[in-house]
């Protein structure tokens, strides 16, 4: 019975939409689109498999520490969901050419459907830690990033007991001349059971799903 | 700008994928219902002891008239259909899995409360599960009970010795059809880890207060419904229910119910689909059969 229903909740998210958008910031006037794919991984008739959640977007270095970007949901889209995320990325250090890196990237992650015209926001916050490891190069990095619930009841008037939805995250970027491979595992919803309820995610324990997802970025 | 969006958003919801029909996981591949001789996958098995006379076994079709769309659906039958009239029925609402030949241990286990073929039962596949015809829809269900209810209603039950009991996703015809009376009403109700709606469930697994409409058109809003509802309610649910969470959906409907007359069973160590195995059949029975006469 699962199995089936659960695919009714293929966009559900426990907060992993997305891989990190940016850890690094852009060039200063630079501008980059992107392509994302991944999602939550879960149980679907015994096979795990990550929840297939696509979006496109672009970015722009306003800044040598300040970079702007904003996604467009495609997989929401189809579902007739507009999904989007706006946000910034601020580099807080940046290695001048191998080392660490800091960084902190506000987002607010907007969504309506257009069958009810029902909205919903989401404030997120994003920390993020990297390593370069090759002069303008590649990078391994890592963070932890929330979403915000705004709401303070869910359906039925009940209390909404979850205020954060934080995800751990592992990742790398490759970098070329003119383009960026990113992978990333997160691990989503950490704080929040993934008992007792229609999907099956995959997860270390009973909390949480794990995800997984890929990013390209072309630059210009 | 702004109607620019409303437009975009409406072009795409004209032809937007929704995830709706997968709320129905039915197999509609028999070719005959094999009742006690089906070795497909089962909750449990009830032994011999529980068997029910051929003749005392009745399946027939109905027609489920939905919007104009008529469909034969089929149903089955527990009891005496010539003194349906004057016996207590029983209108056993299935969950979204297989067909009939799944349940048929659970109305049987129905037939025995209060004892051996003591009430009538009656049960039906929805359009789309197993020889009914057609295709479900949330809309469409209600449509096929409503048509099971007609006919109870013209072989001379009347509302007093009528009751109605919904299993899982059953419990949406069950409740909207008590909450919303098109004919026949129950004057008791008996729901089975009941669904609270679309919204509790796309929330339980998203963790957020996404709206249900992200994801399906349907609503199946039983919490919303059982507050129209004021017959005497029974609710029974696993604590250990790894699908319909007791606290999220269950508890939810029960405390919305409109009566005053309510009896809890909260199953310790049931999950979805062992509650009467778990809480012991004799225990099952025993316990409705008291809800009924009570």
């Amino acid at each position: 019975m699962r199995y089936l229903v659960a695919s009714i909740l293929t966009l559900t998210i426990l907060a992993g939409c997305n891989p990190t958008r940016y850890v690094a910031p852009l060039e200063e006037k630079q501008v980059a689109v992107t392509a994302n794919l991944g999602g939550s991984l879960i149980n679907y008739g015994g096979t795990p498999m990550p929840i297939p959640l696509t979006s496109v977007g672009a970015g722009y270095g306003l800044k040598e520490n300040l970079t702007l970007f904003g996604n467009v949901h495609t997989t929401s889209l189809a579902f007739g969901v507009f999904q989007t995320d706006i946000g910034a990325l601020y580099s807080i250090k940046k290695p001048d050419t191998t080392g660490f890196g800091l960084s902190i990237s506000p987002v607010i992650n907007w969504m309506i459907d257009g069958w009810n015209g029902k909205g919903r926001i989401y404030p997120q916050v994003d920390f993020n830690g990297y390593y370069q490891y090759q002069t303008d190069g590649n990078f391994a990095y890592g963070g932890i990033s929330s979403w915000v619930e705004l709401n303070s009841t869910k359906a039925h008037g009940e209390t909404q007991q979850t205020i954060f939805l934080p995800s751990l995250f592992l990742g790398h970027t490759f970098v070329k001349p003119k383009m960026n491979y990113q992978i990333e595992l997160r691990y989503n919803g950490f704080n929040t059971s993934n008992e007792k309820i229609v999907v099956d995610y995959i997860s270390p324990g009973n909390t949480g799903a794990l995800g997984i997802y890929f990013g390209v970025y072309k630059k210009f | 700008m702004k109607k620019l969006i409303y437009i975009f958003i409406a072009f795409l919801s004209a032809s937007c994928l929704r995830l709706d029909d997968n709320l129905f996981n039915a197999d509609n591949s028999i070719e005959s219902y094999q009742l006690d001789n089906y070795t497909g996958e089962v909750d449990f098995t009830l032994d011999d002891s529980y068997k029910i006379p051929e003749s005392l076994i009745h399946v027939f079709q109905l027609t489920s008239d939905y919007n104009g769309d008529q469909k034969n659906i089929y149903a089955i039958y527990i009891g005496d259909m010539a003194n349906i009239a004057t016996d207590t029925v029983i209108m056993y609402c299935h969950g979204n899995k297989d067909h009939m030949d799944f349940y048929w241990q659970r109305a049987k286990l129905l037939a025995h409360v209060g004892g051996k073929n003591r009430y009538g039962v009656l049960m039906i596949d929805y359009r789309g599960y197993g020889l009914s015809e057609g295709e479900s829809s949330e809309q469409s269900i209600y449509a096929d009970v409503h048509a099971a209810l007609k006919w109870l209603e013209k072989q001379g039950l009347t509302n007093e010795r009528f009751m109605m009991y919904g299993f899982s996703l059953g419990s949406a015809p069950t409740c909207q059809l008590t909450a919303n009376p098109t004919c026949l009403v129950p004057s008791k109700v008996i729901l089975e880890a009941p669904f609270a709606s679309a919204e509790v469930m796309v929330q339980d697994a998203s963790g957020l207060s996404l709206p249900a409409s992200y994801f399906t058109n349907y609503t199946i809003d039983n919490a919303e419904e059982i507050k129209k509802i004021s017959q005497p309610l029974m609710w029974l649910h696993g604590t250990n229910d790894n699908f319909l969470n007791i606290k999220t959906h269950g508890e939810v409907v029960y405390k919305n119910h409109g009566g005053t007359s309510k009896n809890a069973q909260r199953i310790s160590g049931a999950d979805h689909g062992d509650v009467p195995l778990v809480m012991g059949f004799t225990a099952y029975t025993d316990s409705i059969a008291s809800f009924i006469v009570k």
